[in-house]
């Protein structure tokens, strides 16, 4: 069942802080295999573009969506210059009309090449179905025939592809700066306020600066990530959180790691001058990893 | 129904409202009355298959909307409520009954059982009470007495079992009521009325489970160890009366409660069925449409989706 989640950024130790501490329970939000989308906007307009998207996503891919917002961006004042509502459209998604009462022949979980059976709504005279949370049949019914299964394996994971191919690069990630730069910042959600004002200052070091923004989580877009990170000459990750997670992500996803970390977990958002000091300082001491904190 | 009703033409048969899957319950399984009484009882109201959701949790008893040819949600463990809550609010011209075993609803579903009591959303609530976590091979369930010990039970139980209809009471259900799996009579006649009720009717049923409760079987509720039945039938009481009159009286409403509480605590060699409590109060659906006019003429999901340009309140703001 379609469903968006906006996941506030809580945590047993600081629920009324801010962190990046959740994007790998995002990606990992319960048992089994199963297809989700995750996005996570990087200022308040992303965050409204995202939400409105991700109303479309479940309804088009029947799946459910994450929005991993930030704690800080959720409770911070900011200015913006309107948003363009112009391009946005509602999208429910394939919906099924039952060409007669009796709906005869209409299968709820049909097996699709891209994934995606159209839906009919409860009420509808002849789009009765029948679903169910158990592995089941083009009907809807519970099974654990092994061909089945397989079959319908492939069509949710299918999805997910679909999504990989419909969802526009725009949303999934951005490099802002130049193409190619002595220097590339790695980082993702809430920190781009930040870390967009402290290039400047450490292009002052003589270096060009350029900084990828990822923001599609899930499906992740590997191929054109790598390409970025293989075009590197020295990439820092910077992470509101202990663990790096989106370097494990992009670890996983492309088998590349960032040269070095720049971390806060002090349970406060990055100021401009913690990224210039925690990038000089893991570049200047050649350290792997560094903690930034402005108490 | 009155008899003229009952003898008009139907249009649609019984059957419609089976389907083709195989039924996998034990052979003597309890649910087989329930299964049958939920057909026979949306037959008689003639509701066409295509207005009802049927929305279950998991267990042995989750499995029942697969053999009810109406629309069919077969959820997660101990959701059945909140999905059929969703589901009568995005729609509310359908009839919702929500299904599903004693584990299900007073275990994990425990806190959704007792919210859902205070939401009166129009819709029915059926639960399949056989003492045991059928599906998981009989350990006991939140409706099993201290002291019990079941077949797959390695000692009693030392816990005590919950009152389903007492938490009810508590909980605020505007229609409560038991019935027994294997009166289907009584049942159809239970459901109908549960059906009808406007606001969320709590039906509770005492089921057999002949595989794993090899205490609570038709033979103990027939009362066969002590010469007479151990179900009595509340309607059996002429002065038995469950409604009532007055739901602005406070003492009304206490009194009749304590009644059915009185009625829900005869145990042992006594077992109440029929229909406890009754009292009509505003839904929640009705108290939505009085703040969302159009819902009154218009189930939700027909309602346009309209995209608000936030554009003037942006400027508004600047
Ligand atoms: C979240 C979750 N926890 C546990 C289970 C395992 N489980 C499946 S059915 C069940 C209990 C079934 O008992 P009941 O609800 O009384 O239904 P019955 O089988 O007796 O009809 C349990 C614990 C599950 N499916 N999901
Ligand atoms: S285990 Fe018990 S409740 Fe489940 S189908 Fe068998 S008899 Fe019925
Ligand atoms: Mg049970």
């Amino acid at each position: 069942m379609p469903r968006t989640w906006a996941s506030g950024l809580r945590h047993p130790g600081l629920p009324t802080r801010t962190e990046q501490a959740d994007l790998q329970f995002a990606l990992h939000p319960a048992h089994g295999d199963f297809p989700h989308i995750v996005v996570a906007p990087g200022d308040i307009d992303e965050a409204f573009m995202d939400s409105f998207e991700s109303f479309n996503w479940a309804d088009r891919y029947q799946m459910p969506v994450v929005v991993l917002l930030e704690k800080f961006l959720a409770s911070s004042m900011f200015t913006n210059d309107g948003i363009d509502m112009s391009a946005l459209k509602i999208d429910r998604g394939l919906i099924h009309q039952p060409v007669d009462a009796d709906g005869d022949g209409y299968r709820r979980h049909a097996l699709t090449a891209d994934g995606i059976s159209p839906r009919t709504l409860p009420g509808m005279p002849g789009g009765i179905f029948s679903t169910t949370s158990d592995e089941h049949d083009p009907e809807g019914h519970i099974t654990e025939g092994i061909e089945n299964r397989i079959a319908m394996m492939r069509k949710r994971m299918a999805k997910l592809e679909t999504a990989a191919r419909e969802i526009p690069a725009s949303s999934k990630f951005t490099l802002h700066g130049p193409r190619q730069a002595d220097l590339t910042l790695v980082a993702w959600g809430a920190t781009k306020g930040a870390i967009l004002d402290a290039m400047g200052e450490l292009e002052n070091d003589g270096r060009t600066v350029n900084y990828l923004q990822i923001r599609l989580m899930r499906p992740f877009p590997a191929n054109a990530v790598a390409a970025i990170l293989r075009n590197a000459r020295l990439t820092v990750l910077i992470e509101n959180n202990y663990s790096a997670q989106l370097g494990a992500l992009i670890s996983e996803q492309t088998a590349m790691a960032l040269d070095h970390h720049v971390l806060k977990y002090d349970g406060r958002p990055f100021s401009r001058n913690e990224i210039v000091e925690g990038v000089r300082s893991a570049l200047s001491e050649q350290k792997k990893e560094v903690m930034v904190s402005h108490a | 129904m009155p008899e003229s009703a009952a003898a008009a033409p139907k249009k649609f048969a019984l059957q419609q409202y089976k389907t083709e899957v195989h039924v996998d319950w034990c052979p003597g399984c309890g649910d087989f009355g329930i299964l049958s009484s939920i057909q026979q009882a949306l037959f008689q109201l003639q509701i066409p298959p295509y207005r009802v959701a049927m929305i279950s949790g998991i267990g042995c008893s989750g499995k029942t909307p697969h053999y009810i040819d109406t629309y069919g949600l077969h959820t997660l463990h101990g959701r059945a409520l909140p999905v059929a809550t969703g589901a009568k609010l995005a729609n509310n011209q359908l009839t919702v009954v929500a299904v599903g075993g004693d584990g299900d609803g007073y275990g994990i579903g425990a806190g959704y059982f007792v919210n859902s009591g205070r939401r009166n959303v129009d819709m029915t609530y059926i639960v399949f009470n056989n003492g045991v976590y059928g599906l998981t091979k009989g350990q006991a369930s939140p409706t099993l007495a201290k002291g019990l010990k079941t077949k797959s039970m390695p000692e009693a139980s030392i816990q005590e079992g919950v009152n389903p209809i007492a938490l009810a009471l508590g909980a605020g259900y505007t229609w409560i009521g038991r019935g027994y799996a294997l009166d289907v009579k009584t049942l159809v006649s239970l459901m109908v009325q549960a059906i009808n009720h406007k606001g969320t009717s709590f039906l509770d049923v005492f089921q057999t489970c002949p595989v794993y409760n090899d205490l609570r079987t038709k033979e103990w509720y027939a009362g066969e160890d002590i010469g007479r039945a151990r179900i009595r039938k509340l309607d059996a009481d002429p002065e038995w009366d469950p409604v009532v009159k007055d739901p602005s009286s406070i003492d009304e409403v206490v009194e009749k409660k304590g009644l059915a509480l009185r009625a829900s605590y005869e145990t042992g060699d006594s077992l109440a069925v029929g229909v406890f409590y009754s009292i009509a109060l505003p839904t929640y659906d009705e108290q939505l449409a009085v703040k969302v006019p159009a819902l009154k003429d218009h189930p939700l999901v027909d309602l346009p989706l309209y995209q608000r340009d936030v554009g003037p309140l942006f400027a508004e703001l600047a």
